[in-house]
């Protein structure tokens, strides 16, 4: 069997005379948590309707499990959009029920699942509530169910944890970890660069439509370091030992140091530790994805 | 087709367990019922206490006629007791301690001579109840004088009863003989003409109401499923084309629901309603008392009685079904399209409505001529034109059009709703996606004929 789950070859979308996604090609294997990152309006929500086969591609394919996008294969996809909606006068179960068999599922199936996921998020209490009657968490709750209750191969999540309170972005954290060891492929979609770096094995960055980079994390902050170093202190800070070392700012107890090609991590450890400096902490700083997009838009 | 149905039953079912459509199923034809009563006791109040009258007639002028003294459901006329033929007070007098409500007395001058024809002719009523007899009593009293006392100056006049007879002209008996232009008889009769009018109004006028309501019905779905941005999750597992169908589809049952409901109940209840009012009105007389119907009034009612079981109802019902299917559905779609093209903002959107209430409007105009002349030109030419056909054509079916004029109009009807459906479809699959600001009439036609 194919490993690529997902596979878009040259996809390019225009809307009204601006190019929304841009000669798009990249693979995304099974059972791997994927980040797709960029700025508002960089087309990650186009991306996604097109592999959801919402929208078509204007040029390009897009492959789910080696067949083309369509009505059949979504099926397989969960997915929860940005802009998260319900039906606000329906109720509960009957909102989930719904969903579910839209997705093809039996009526039978569909009601033991919804059942299991109430307990689960331990909310069978809510089953006759109207969505309206609903707190912004709950319903949360609620479209996290609708998005997974197929047991989709590929779960698209846009923004999964934009309005979340800490406890329930907690709960769909470990969900998602959950389904993940499941055997689900996960795809996150998201402008807070922050959020995916623990949680996305695999990145996709993009701007204004186009690839900026795929990889994964460690790759890219690999590629983006500056050789830059934190020494923390116990006590006072001097900085005598510098002189051999490009010194870029220093606070009270703690220095930042940028070594230059030639020299090497052993050196400056080395340096601080004859300077007879306490040494509370030694790092190396690494770029956040956010500051390596920015200076890869810049380039 | 699974999906479809899945998509329909939901529109359906959450629109017919809504509070909103229970309450106007159940209290349009309470509010009916309510209105048919109001008029039932309006009238009936007005006699509806039994009245006993004495009649003192001296003129023998009610008392030899068959049946004038009889007695209907509200007024009882009785012979006064005969206290001596002089003896008005004494009459009077005796009136006064007995249990009715009047004394009706007729003296002996009420038929008068040639001479003193056109003399005012007071009848005395004396009444001794608490209330003055209501007019509609006063009528039936009036109409029971004046008709003895018509034949009464008859016979005086020496006109011959039999000969006056024959002269009469009833209702039925008057008879246009209408020829078109290749000579051949038009046979609809007068009556048949107004009530094909009734008809046909009646018919467009439900048309007219179907379309702008629950075309706006579902208007209205499609924006909340787009405010709401459930429109997303949706389409993520069925086409938005099919999205569409369901809600057009969904929402006309539930139209054709409401229809089939009223339809029932209202003619029921008005039955069981006039039932229990005739009943007991029609052991004592033939004519509903107090309606103040003489003969001739009745002739022309039978006669439109007939009228209405001229037309072939099967027929008529057919013909109004497939317009009313047709004229639904391709408004509806129109509907549907300007609800996904609208932005957030409901008051901004609200003005494009005006694309279809202007034609809806303008057919209701059309139509509203071709019932005083179902045959003219502007008619027929607007009958073929798609958006004007499911109000104008209805408003004709009465009038028996030409059936190859029916055909053509049904088909260009046809054609036009599956080709708005599919317009709208293109209109609607882009336009559910698109947040914020409401698309230009440029964007519209780029996105129906754009490939």
């Amino acid at each position: 069997m194919d490993s690529s789950l997902l596979k878009l070859e040259g996809v390019y979308k225009q809307y009204a005379g601006h190019t929304a996604v841009n000669d798009l090609s990249f693979e995304l294997s099974r059972g791997q948590i994927f980040g797709l990152l960029g700025p508002n309006g960089a087309g990650k929500s186009s991306l996604i309707r097109m592999i959801c086969a919402i929208t078509k591609a204007d040029k390009g394919q897009i492959f789910f499990d080696g067949k083309l996008v369509g009505p059949k294969t979504q099926r397989k996809i969960g997915y929860m959009p940005e802009e998260r909606g319900l039906y606000k006068k329906m109720r509960v179960s009957e909102q989930i029920m719904y969903l579910a068999r839209l997705k093809g599922l039996s009526k039978k199936e569909a009601k033991k699942r919804m059942t299991a996921w109430l307990q689960r998020f331990d909310i069978e209490d809510w089953k006759k509530k109207r969505i309206e009657e609903l707190s912004k968490g709950m319903q949360q709750k609620i479209q996290f169910i609708v998005t997974v209750i197929h047991e989709p191969e590929l779960l698209i999540l846009d923004e999964p944890f934009s309005g979340l309170d800490p406890l329930n972005s907690q709960i769909i954290r470990e969900e998602i970890y959950r389904l993940k060891e499941e055997g689900s492929t996960i795809l996150f979609s998201t402008h807070r660069m922050e959020q995916v770096e623990q949680i996305c094995e695999q990145i996709l960055l993009i701007n204004k439509g186009e690839k900026l980079f795929l990889g994964k994390v460690a790759e890219v902050k690999e590629r983006f370091k500056k050789n830059e170093f934190l020494i923390q202190t116990q006590g006072p800070a001097a900085n005598d030992f510098a002189h051999t070392f490009e010194l870029l700012d220093q606070g009270e107890d703690w220095l930042k140091v940028r070594l230059q090609e030639t020299q090497t991590s052993a050196e400056l450890f080395a340096a601080v530790v004859d300077a007879g400096l306490p040494i509370r902490r030694f790092e190396e700083v690494l770029p956040s994805l956010q500051e390596i997009f920015i200076e890869m838009v810049q380039e | 087709m699974q999906k479809l149905w899945l998509i329909i039953s939901r529109e359906y079912g959450s629109r017919v367990r809504k509070r909103s459509f229970i309450l106007t199923t159940i209290l349009t034809p309470l509010g009916f019922l309510l209105l048919f009563s109001i008029s039932i006791f309006a009238s009936m109040s007005a006699v509806s206490k039994e009245k006993t009258i004495w009649v003192a007639d001296e003129a023998n002028l009610l008392n030899q006629a068959d049946g004038a003294l009889s007695s209907s459901a509200n007024l009882n006329l009785i012979p006064a007791p005969k206290v001596g033929i002089d003896s008005l007070q004494r009459l009077l007098a005796k009136a006064e301690d007995s249990p009715i409500d009047a004394l009706l007395h007729i003296p002996k001058t009420s038929v008068q001579n040639r001479e003193n024809l056109s003399n005012l002719l007071t009848i005395q009523l004396a009444l001794y109840g608490r209330e003055p007899l209501s007019a509609s009593t006063q009528s039936i009293l009036r109409q029971r004088l004046s008709r003895r006392l018509i034949k009464e100056r008859r016979k005086l006049l020496g006109i011959n009863l039999k000969d006056l007879e024959r002269a009469e002209l009833k209702g039925s008996d008057l008879h246009f003989n209408q020829l078109n232009v290749a000579g051949e008889e038009e046979t609809a009769a007068s009556a048949q003409v107004y009530l094909a009018s009734f008809l046909g109004g009646g018919m467009m006028m439900l048309i007219y109401m179907v379309i702008l309501i629950y075309g706006n019905m579902v208007m209205r779905s499609v924006m909340e499923e787009k405010t709401s941005r459930i429109v997303e999750i949706v389409i993520s597992s069925v086409k938005p084309f099919q999205l569409m169908l369901g809600k057009i589809i969904g929402v006309g049952a539930v139209g054709l629901t409401q229809f089939l409901i009223w339809g029932l109940t209202i003619p029921t209840l008005q039955l069981i309603l006039s039932l229990f009012v005739a009943l007991p009105a029609a052991s004592s007389s033939p004519l509903p008392s107090g309606s103040g119907l003489d003969e001739d009034q009745m002739l022309m009612i039978m006669d439109n009685l007939e009228g209405f079981s001229q037309f072939n109802y099967s027929y008529l019902m057919s013909c109004f079904l497939a317009f009313f299917l047709l004229g639904y559905t391709l408004y509806a779609s129109i509907f549907a399209a300007i609800g996904a093209a609208m932005g957030d903002d409901w008051g901004e959107g609200q003005s494009l409505t005006i694309i279809v209430t202007i034609p809806v409007v303008a057919a209701m105009l059309i139509g509203l001529q071709a019932i005083e002349n179902p045959h003219g030109s502007l008619v027929e030419y607007a009958s073929y034109v798609p958006f004007f056909a499911p109000v104008i054509m209805p408003a004709r079916l009465a009038f028996d059009p030409p059936l190859w004029q029916l055909g053509l109009s049904l088909g260009i009807l046809f054609l036009s709703a599956i080709a708005m459906i599919w317009l709208s479809g293109r209109i609607y699959r882009i336009g559910i996606l698109l947040y914020g600001k409401q698309p230009s009439v440029k964007q519209f036609f780029y996105w129906m004929f754009k490939f």
